[in-house]
């Protein structure tokens, strides 16, 4: 029996099939148990990653992590793009009388080019990101906590179990923040600090 | 459409893969306690409970929720502790402490101490422990202490143990000179004051820009403004502020800096004044301290600049707009040992009395009536 492809099954665990191809899929998982393993291992694969991220520790930068991510990944389509509408020029090429030479040399120019625009990209963003220097480390007093991160790694200290929201919480200009917990059954106060050096 | 859903699936999969990738970290040796071999308490007992270590790729997310248990081994009752948290991979050598203020532990009592840690950090080769406990000091009822002191606890403790005293000897006296009702009625404005407390989350850079917030507004330029300080008079305290000002811009304060007076005779080694913001919708509230250290003459006078930048928030993630700065003293430690305090006559003042944040003594007492009740109260008064 020939099997779908492994991104075929993911797309399809995903619900992210066109219909007809899903209606095909669906067919095929139906009667075959290998397959249906691997897309049940996708589904569990993927609540354990919405459950995870779920629980990210705040202080993370995301927001600057998924806007570089986003900016590689229309880098990327844009050369891809530039790469397959050049080809497809250069198809329409040999009735114009372009040899086959020539379409290989043309291609092979282009895809020099998008390889040093994508290297230029990278070292300018690199530049960008010397010219700012290091992320600096911000410190954080929320009512879950007090924290801080430097956008990659992170320590965030909680307050009990037994009152998960902070009664008081403050900074100093030192670069310290900190938030009290009150115990609600034995009234015992317990003070979170955490001290960026 | 199709093509970039396709994409996303596709990416998706190859992180659900990647994070699939994970391991469990084994926590035995991962948290290590020390205290000194003279230290005048010991660890009765330590369990971690739910804590779990998550290796993924190269790093370590380590979730801790220690219970820890001190026991007191030396022959006098103990005020307060705070014990020193140390990741060293963590944010270029940051710490973190957590401190148990107003106790009153006996001689060879125990009492709890809940540590609950959440941190990212680099994986280690596994020679070192991922998190460190010190002890960075113990407060007697002598006002004596104990400890390294590297987070400069001795003074901590000590302000909290006067603040608790000082709450501690007012609700009495109101006892004795008026009985149960008054208490009462004092209570019940202290819960009214906690609970009508805004509720802010406050962020501060001590350097450099502050990293863009999630709820920025879309343009990048805001009207910055330089806004000169009010300040909250006390007549007791020894010290004057005389003139201040500070750069807001939204939700952000920048570089505040302070001129202040030493009104007393006696030289100063150290106090902090509290800053109060207010925003554009009329909430003011307590959020940051400006610190001084460094010798302040008797009668001299200095000035406080500060580099840093904070930003405040509502609880919850929606922004605020600030609109402006009071400054008051909070406290104030002198160069001979001594310590000054706002009475409880200055926070009678109803604006202070809304903005300085209650003492760890007023909340245990607070929650002691919420929970047991006005009797329950009075018997700990009487004790």
């Amino acid at each position: 029996m020939k099997h779908p492809s492994i991104e075929k099954l993911a797309l399809y665990s995903g619900g992210e099939l066109a219909w007809w191809s899903r209606i095909t899929m669906q067919r095929h998982v139906h009667s075959c148990a290998q397959c249906q393993e691997e897309v049940a291992l996708f589904g569990e694969a993927a609540t354990a990653v919405r459950e995870e991220t779920a629980e990210m520790p705040g202080g993370v930068q995301w927001d600057r992590l998924a806007a570089e991510m986003r900016a590689n990944v229309r880098v990327g389509i844009a050369a891809s793009e530039a790469i397959s509408s050049y080809g497809s020029r250069i198809e329409a090429g040999p009735a114009q009388g372009m040899s086959w030479r020539m379409t290989v040399l043309t291609t092979g120019f282009v895809i020099m080019l998008s390889i040093g625009y994508w290297l230029n990209a990278s070292k300018k963003s690199e530049q960008i990101a010397a010219m700012r220097g290091p992320d600096p480390i911000v410190a954080e007093a929320s009512e879950r906590g007090v924290g801080m991160s430097d956008g990659s790694k992170g320590m965030e200290l909680r307050g009990p179990k037994t009152n998960l929201r902070a009664a008081f919480v403050a900074v100093s200009t030192v670069g310290s923040a900190g938030a009290q917990y009150v115990d609600e059954e034995t009234g015992q106060v317990t003070v979170n600090h955490v001290y960026v050096e | 459409m199709f093509m970039w859903n396709s994409r996303c699936a596709i990416f998706a999969a190859a992180v659900t893969l990647a994070f699939g990738q994970e391991a469990g970290v084994d926590l035995r040796g991962g948290l290590k306690i020390n205290l000194p071999k003279d230290s005048p308490l010991a660890v009765a007992s330590l369990d971690l409970g739910p804590s779990k270590g998550t290796a993924r790729g190269g790093a370590v997310m380590l979730d801790l929720h220690a219970s820890l248990r001190l026991r007191n081994l030396s022959g006098k009752r103990v005020k307060g502790v705070t014990l020193l948290v140390l990741a060293q991979d963590v944010s270029a050598g940051g710490k973190g402490s957590v401190a148990a203020p107003s106790l009153d532990v006996a001689p060879g009592d125990d009492f709890p101490v809940r540590i609950d840690l959440r941190m990212v950090r680099p994986m280690s080769n596994g020679a070192e422990p991922l998190v460190q406990v010190l002890l960075d000091g113990v407060l007697f009822d002598d006002l004596s202490f104990f400890g390294e002191n590297r987070l400069n606890s001795r003074r901590q403790l000590t302000v909290w143990e006067l603040e608790a005293r000082r709450d501690r000897k007012h609700f009495q006296q109101l006892l004795e000179a008026r009985g149960t009702e008054p208490l009462r009625a004092e209570i019940l404005a202290a819960i009214s004051r906690q609970d009508l407390r805004p509720r802010v989350d406050v962020q501060v850079v001590r350097q450099g820009v502050m990293p863009r917030g999630a709820n920025a507004p879309a343009t990048n330029y805001e009207m910055e403004k330089d806004v000169q300080f009010s300040f909250l008079r006390m007549p007791g305290a020894p010290v004057e502020l005389m003139a201040g000002a500070a750069r807001i811009s939204g939700d952000e304060a920048k570089a505040p800096h302070l001129e202040i007076r030493n009104r007393d005779s006696k030289a100063i080694r150290h106090l902090e004044i509290g800053l109060a913001l207010k925003d554009t919708s009329g909430q003011e509230f307590f959020a940051a301290t400006v610190p001084f250290d460094g010798a302040l003459a008797g009668k001299g006078s200095a000035a406080l600049r500060d580099s840093a930048t904070l930003r405040v928030r509502h609880t919850g993630g929606s922004r605020l707009v600030l609109d402006s700065m009071a400054g008051f003293v909070n406290n104030v430690e002198f160069a001979d040992g001594g310590y000054w305090i706002p009475s409880r006559a200055d926070l009678a003042d109803g604006r202070l009395g809304k903005l300085v944040p209650p003492s760890p003594e007023e909340q245990r007492l607070v929650q002691l009536y919420r929970k047991k009740g006005l009797q329950a109260l009075v018997e700990e008064l009487r004790k």
